[in-house]
């Protein structure tokens, strides 16, 4: 999909209304950013946009998040054993120091 | 205060009437907040005008809000609201915040360097094909024994080769040429963020403020509509939009420099100047 963020009430405005006006291609508003189909008029509102606004927009193209092919075997196991974890109040890297899940530091440097 | 008109005229008082001349109320609101005489020699001898007085300086307003109204009533009056101090400080951070420089150039270079870099991307690819199909074709002739062609396309396999790494090394560049200009617009978008949250603030904090003014006039607001009703039962204008509501700001304001009435709410400048207690110009 297409991620449009505004950086001015200006360029808010004229989002909020091409959400009104495009229904159809709008997925989702949040506020001051939405995400567009990924279709030609979802590239040419988001174009129209910031031919208008300039810098105050923001242009991102998303792709959906597949951890089995994007994230390490380990990463998703520690995700689900710390929200089983016993204690609740145990924070992470209390909770993965001396096992074999990785730590915060670890994850940080490591890109997807 | 003075009038003095484009023709040599010169009128005083308290209330004018310059509806016998050639002049708008723009024109007569501009040659109030200007010292001098305008182009075409209207000038406007009077206290500068205050706090408030942008508000109400035509009466009619073209869209009249209550709430604005008693809020330049308020701030006429020099009267503070909770909100003040929190108001200065948004501002000033506003202020401080630096204003957008080379906006246009930083986006064109951008664009120029996703550009440069779909081109190096489109031509890696197609050589890259090119040298995985040169290396099929030399295979083949190797295979049936065909020294000749086999040498002909070996020769082109490293020329294409040379161009691949060629392009690929342009690719890497433009690559990092863009991260560095991503970087650096992530940068700038933070203090956009920065700004647009500071505005929204303002906004929010203007509107409690004048609220608040409105709140604290209300009662002495109405007395005044009321007032003014009663005294202009029997002039049609009294029925016009907004006429009566905004009448009551300016009699309620603390004004130095004049109004300009375009209304026939009253029967004559010197008498609106005395029922408003302000300086009147009607045109």
């Amino acid at each position: 999909m297409l991620l449009v963020v505004t950086y001015s009430k200006a360029a808010r405005t004229t989002l909020r209304n091409i959400c009104r006006t495009h229904d159809e291609t709008v997925v989702r508003r949040f506020g001051r950013a939405a995400l567009f189909e990924e279709t030609e008029l979802g590239a040419f509102l988001a174009l129209r946009l910031q031919a208008k606004h300039g810098a105050d927009v923001q242009l991102e193209q998303t792709e959906p998040f597949n951890e089995f092919e994007a994230v390490s075997e380990p990463v998703r196991e520690a995700a689900n054993a710390y929200e089983n974890r016993e204690s609740p109040s145990t924070p992470y890297r209390k909770f993965a120091s001396g096992t074999d899940h990785p730590s915060p530091d670890e994850m940080r440097d490591r890109e997807l | 205060m003075k009038a003095g008109l484009p023709d040599g005229t010169t009128i005083r008082g308290r209330g004018i009437d310059l509806s016998a001349f050639d002049v708008d109320a723009d024109s007569v609101v501009d040659a109030i907040r200007c010292s001098t005489a305008d182009q075409r020699g209207l000038h406007i001898d009077c206290p500068d005008p205050g706090p408030g007085h942008d508000r109400l300086a035509v009466v009619p307003v073209p869209s009249f809000s209550r709430s604005h109204a008693l809020a330049a009533v308020g701030r006429s009056r020099g009267l503070t609201t909770p909100v003040d101090d929190e108001l200065d400080r948004i501002e000033t951070r506003l202020a401080d915040i630096e204003p957008d420089t080379d906006t246009d150039e930083s986006l064109e270079a951008l664009r120029a360097a996703r550009r440069r870099l779909a081109t190096a991307g489109a031509d890696e690819d197609r050589l890259r094909e090119q040298v995985a199909t040169l290396r099929g074709q030399l295979n083949a002739h190797r295979d049936a024994g065909d020294e000749d062609a086999a040498a002909a396309v070996k020769a082109e396999l490293v020329e294409t080769t040379t161009k691949l790494s060629e392009v690929s090394t342009e690719r890497i560049a433009a690559e990092q040429r863009l991260s560095t200009l991503e970087r650096d617009a992530r940068r700038s978008r933070d203090t956009r963020e920065e700004r647009l949250r500071l505005q929204d603030a303002l906004d929010n904090r203007r509107r409690e403020a004048r609220q608040y003014l409105a709140d604290t006039l209300e009662p002495e607001f109405e007395s005044t509509v009321r007032e003014l009703r009663k005294r202009g039962a029997d002039v049609a204008d009294s029925r016009a939009e907004h006429v009566v509501p905004t009448l009551a700001a300016v009699k309620l304001a603390d004004f130095c420099a004049p109004v300009v009435l375009t209304t026939r709410f009253f029967t004559d400048a010197s008498t609106a100047a005395r029922v408003l207690e302000t300086l009147v110009i009607r045109v």
